[in-house]
């Protein structure tokens, strides 16, 4: 799992302002006009001039005193060397320094976190939230998003609940679509704002040409729903939200994420899907992550997805004769059953994902997702078997 | 110190309301409920007095689904009514764009001479019962005032292929004037196949041409239902289906049976002969009482009950056939289905509410008559004249579509208000078949207790609840044909 | 040739509605004239021509049971008739059908 952020080792020669969000150059002819706005990252002694702030990993400090013109430098631990061409670093000189990597340009899967607060607690959150006023990372979205490369195909947004910036969260998306054109652009979100007609229809005014909300129901029974996500009420807001979305034309993704809980209903909630709601864009069914809360409540959230495959099966077969788009996230190839295959997505986050130690020698490694590393830490199925070439 | 509340939590402190459904007795121990968009739930038979008195516990097992599929539901939520509102949305969304399927009859001149013929047919010479380029404008013009964004026009007959210069006709002007009206427009010709030649299945095949045949078994059977001149009728059959596969594409030509007392016994046979010529679906009709066959009394000749073994044996049979793996559908099955297990409406005219007559579907005869449906326009031939709307020279549009015939017809057989319907639980799967109820019962509405509409449709849904309920490996089976539309 | 049968239902314990819808659906096997004195509904079944007794009883049953079916029906009708027009109204509301979900 790749380290995205932390303390620096050392900071030289700073003038600057105390926070700065830069992207990375790797190229010693980019036009000295370019260089100002561009964090330079050091690779040998050949280090071109007149550029903002130069990066070096600490298996090359001696390449410090090299830096022309005493230019300020910043020197990480060598956990950063994947960093590369085109990513977007924040560096902070408070307390002794801090680097955050915002963006990859070489990842799929970039997610900027818009705020840890929710009106939701569920008993498996990955991202616990925090009741703190966090709006400070809505000006650096702003600042970070001008700098996105335009070919990038595809960013998301998530938090805690992304909508509860309001018409913040609205102006960020705009932007993206001003500055990002061609980029897809997915949100996570329970999808209650949307309840309020006028927020739906601010959303939906903004008219980007490929943006979906991904929005997560956990049961068709709305006390089981609620009892997961832990707000009393949740479900009902969160259909309405969802049938607002739908009449304004906006695409739609239901999440549904299977553990111990939701697995008694999960057939159930495939027909009440199939029924109630067959215009949604896409069914996302997905496995458990070990991380944040889940861990607290493993006793209620752990299940052996061996023993769910042939449920599973059943809720996948009941979407997919309906023609819904259905895709099966953050399984092992070996523990779901062969009729999931043309659902079966190769999905964990490329920072995320190992395997484990029972996957030596399987044959098909490189079409499953492996694991999440909080996976492999935490506690992963007894019935992993790899699969043999014939 | 756990932030996490326990399940009871979440759990309303207040009793729920009741939404409307309906209920029946499914057998001695059991109700089957239903919603008002067909949804269904089955209860032991004690627990509907509980439920309907608002004793329902929530740790009770039917309580989530009763909740989740809209019996019940808590007070303050919304979600419930607007998700029945826009299932219900769904289910008559075709409403509104209303005719869909013109029936062209363009002659009633036929080489075959079937005794269940829904035609009055006349021998091969009598070029007066053929329908003339004014009619057709006429027809044209009443097409293309329907606001469907699909049009389909079906030829029949008799034989259309007798009079196939005014189908030619029809087609090319249908082209020329959707230019302007820019519909998606379908044509099919109802026909035995036994006249095709080579000009016919060029310009078929150049207009994208549907052909719809019948086949009703096995050669014998299928001949001895199917009378013509060298008593043939299968082989021709089987000719021109290679020679129309060939020509037009394997799929274009779908066959229909008709049942008759002789199909009866039959009905392994005939699923094999359409399997055998490579079919993949049949649809298992009842006879239809109307033309030749009530004249013949060939309809007569087996009830309600002989129809309904000759059925299961026939659904059971292709059943065997998929789990064996053999892909075969029955057809009146699968659009039942798509009623009871999704949200949508297949738009099959004989089981619509209202009635498909003169709004999903209408006839324009050789003559210029203007006809409810099919059977409508038998009726007429056999002195009856009820369900015959008015004619194209006559009248407009307006009159015909807003005759009292046609009116009259929609709203006293409209199922949600006449008796027994309105309260039966299956009307959502069911329709209204004021034309058939006429003919038999001398009344549009007809006695539900005694009307073998109604005896067959709901075995039928009985029949098909207790097959997916018996068997998981059905109950797909059933998803994947609801699903077909 | 099978008896009549007499059936007599307490007018305050039972509606006549209920009672009639239940006549109607038997009517394929028996007729039943309803006329009510001093406060009882009396039902007079006479089986159909051609009616059998096993089939005649065995309806007679089955339209006790429909009566008390009836009685629910007109409860839960009378009860759910405000949602239903609310749901309805929804349904037809906005720019009519047109479009569909």
């Amino acid at each position: 799992m790749l380290k995205l952020g932390g303390k620096v080792i050392k900071i030289g020669n700073e003038t600057g302002a105390a926070n700065k969000i830069l992207s990375i150059s790797t190229n010693v002819t980019l036009p000295l006009v370019l260089r100002a706005s561009k964090l330079y990252l050091v690779r040998n002694s050949n280090i071109p001039t007149g550029f903002a702030h130069y990066l070096i990993l600490n298996s090359q400090r001696d390449l410090a005193p090299l830096i022309p013109n005493t230019g300020s430098y910043t020197i990480v631990p060598d956990e950063y060397s994947y960093i590369g061409d085109g990513d977007i670093i924040r560096l902070s000189s408070h307390r002794g320094g801090d680097i955050r990597v915002l963006f990859r340009a070489s990842s799929p899967h970039n997610s900027i976190l818009v705020t840890e607060q929710c009106n939701h607690y569920c008993l498996m959150c990955s991202q616990p939230p925090k009741a703190i006023d966090d709006s400070w990372i809505l000006d650096e979205i702003e600042q970070l998003i001008p700098l996105i490369p335009q070919d990038t195909p595809e960013i998301g947004f998530t938090g805690g609940e992304p909508t509860l910036a309001g018409d913040r969260f609205l102006k960020i998306l705009a932007l993206a679509k001003s500055y990002l054109p061609r980029t897809t652009i997915h949100i996570l979100s329970n999808g209650r704002s949307f309840k309020d007609n006028r927020f739906a229809q601010k959303y939906a005014a903004i008219e980007h040409p490929d943006m979906m909300v991904g929005i997560p129901i956990y049961s068709d029974d709305p006390t089981l729903h609620d009892y997961i996500v832990q707000a009393k009420g949740a479900f009902d807001e969160t259909i309405q939200g969802i049938i607002n979305l739908k009449r304004l034309n906006q695409k739609v993704e239901i999440r549904i994420v299977i553990h111990q809980q939701s697995i008694k209903r999960l057939k159930e909630l495939s027909e009440f899907i199939a029924r109630n709601l067959l215009f949604v864009d896409h069914v996302a069914l997905m496995g458990l992550e070990m991380m944040g809360f889940t861990r607290g409540n493993l006793d209620k959230l752990w299940i052996d997805p061996y023993e769910y495959r042939n449920t599973l099966s059943d809720a996948v077969g009941i979407l997919g004769k309906s023609g819904m788009n259905v895709s099966v996230y953050n399984h092992q190839l070996c523990l779901v059953n062969p009729d999931i295959m043309p659902y079966y997505r190769k999905s964990i986050s490329d920072w995320k994902n190992e395997y484990a130690a029972e996957c030596n020698g399987c044959s098909r490694m490189n079409e499953c997702g492996g694991f999440f590393s909080s996976g492999i830490q935490y506690g992963y199925s007894k019935h992993l078997t790899p699969f043999k070439t014939e | 110190m756990s932030k996490f509340k326990d399940l009871e939590s979440y759990v309303s402190a207040e009793q729920y309301n009741l939404l409307p459904f309906k209920f029946d007795r499914l057998n001695d121990q059991e109700y089957i409920l239903t919603n008002m968009v067909g949804e269904f739930h089955i209860i032991p038979s004690q627990k509907l007095e509980t439920i309907i008195g608002h004793r329902l516990t929530e740790d009770d097992s039917d309580f989530a689904n009763l909740r989740a599929k809209h019996f019940i539901h808590l007070p303050k939520e919304n979600a419930p009514v607007e998700l029945l509102a826009l299932k219900l949305r769904t289910k008559l969304a075709r409403l509104a764009n209303f005719t869909n399927l013109h029936l062209f009859v363009v002659t009633l001149r036929c080489d075959h001479s079937c005794p269940y013929c829904q035609v009055s047919r006349q021998s091969e010479d009598k070029a007066a019962f053929d329908m003339t380029e004014q009619t057709a404008d006429k027809a044209l013009d009443f097409v293309f005032r329907s606001p469907s964004p699909g049009i389909k026009i079906e030829f029949q007959g008799g034989e259309p292929l007798l009079n196939f210069e005014i189908v030619k006709y029809v087609v090319i002007q249908a082209e020329e004037r959707n230019k302007i009206f820019n519909r998606d427009l379908h044509f099919v010709i109802a026909t035995t196949l036994s006249l095709l030649t080579d000009e016919i299945l060029e310009f078929c095949k150049a207009h994208k041409i549907v052909l719809s045949s019948s086949l009703d078994g096995p050669e014998e059977l299928h001949n001895q239902n199917r009378p013509r001149p060298g008593k043939n009728s299968h082989q021709k059959f089987v000719e021109g289906l290679d020679r129309a596969r060939l020509a037009l594409g394997y799929d274009q030509v779908s066959a229909l049976m008709t049942t008759t007392d002789k199909s009866l016994p039959q009905v392994k046979e005939i699923v094999d002969e359409y399997l055998r010529l490579g079919f993949h679906e049949i649809f298992l009709r009842a006879l239809s009482p109307y033309g030749f066959a009530i004249k013949t009394k060939k309809f007569m000749s087996y009830d309600a009950e002989r129809w309904l073994e000759f059925y299961k044996e026939g659904l059971d049979y292709i059943i065997e056939l998929n789990k064996s793996g053999t892909r075969f559908v029955e057809q009146y099955a699968s659009l039942i289905l798509t009623k009871m297990l999704t949200p949508s409406d297949p738009g099959f005219v004989d089981l619509m509410n209202p009635s498909g007559a003169g709004i999903a579907a209408i006839v324009f005869n050789y003559d210029g008559a203007v006809y409810a449906s099919d059977e409508s326009r038998m009726l007429a031939e056999m002195g009856d004249k009820t369900f015959r709307l008015g004619h194209l020279a006559e009248n407009t549009y307006e009159e015909i579509i807003l005759s009292d015939a046609l009116l009259d017809a929609l709203e006293n057989t409209f199922t949600l208000s006449v008796p027994m319907c309105s309260d039966c639980a299956f009307e959502p799967y069911c329709g209204a078949d004021p034309v058939y109820h006429h003919a038999i019962h001398k009344d549009i509405v007809g006695r539900k207790p005694e009307s073998a509409f109604c005896q067959r449709n709901m075995a039928i849904f009985k029949h098909l609840i207790g097959l997916m309920r018996s068997d998981p490996q059905v109950k797909q089976l059933f998803l994947r044909w609801a699903n077909r539309c | 040739m099978t008896e009549h049968m007499q059936i007599t239902f307490d007018e305050k314990s039972y509606n006549v509605e209920a009672i009639q819808k239940a006549a109607y659906r038997s009517l394929n096997i028996f007729t039943v004239d309803i006329s009510i004195t001093d406060g009882k509904i009396n039902c007079l079944l006479q089986p159909n021509i051609g009616t059998s007794e096993a089939g005649f009883a065995h309806s007679v049953e089955e339209f006790k049971k429909d009566v008390l079916d009836q009685h629910l029906r007109i409860k839960l009708k009378a009860e759910t008739e405000p949602i239903r027009n609310l749901i309805l109204g929804i349904a037809f509301s906005n720019t009519g059908l047109q479009g569909g979900e």
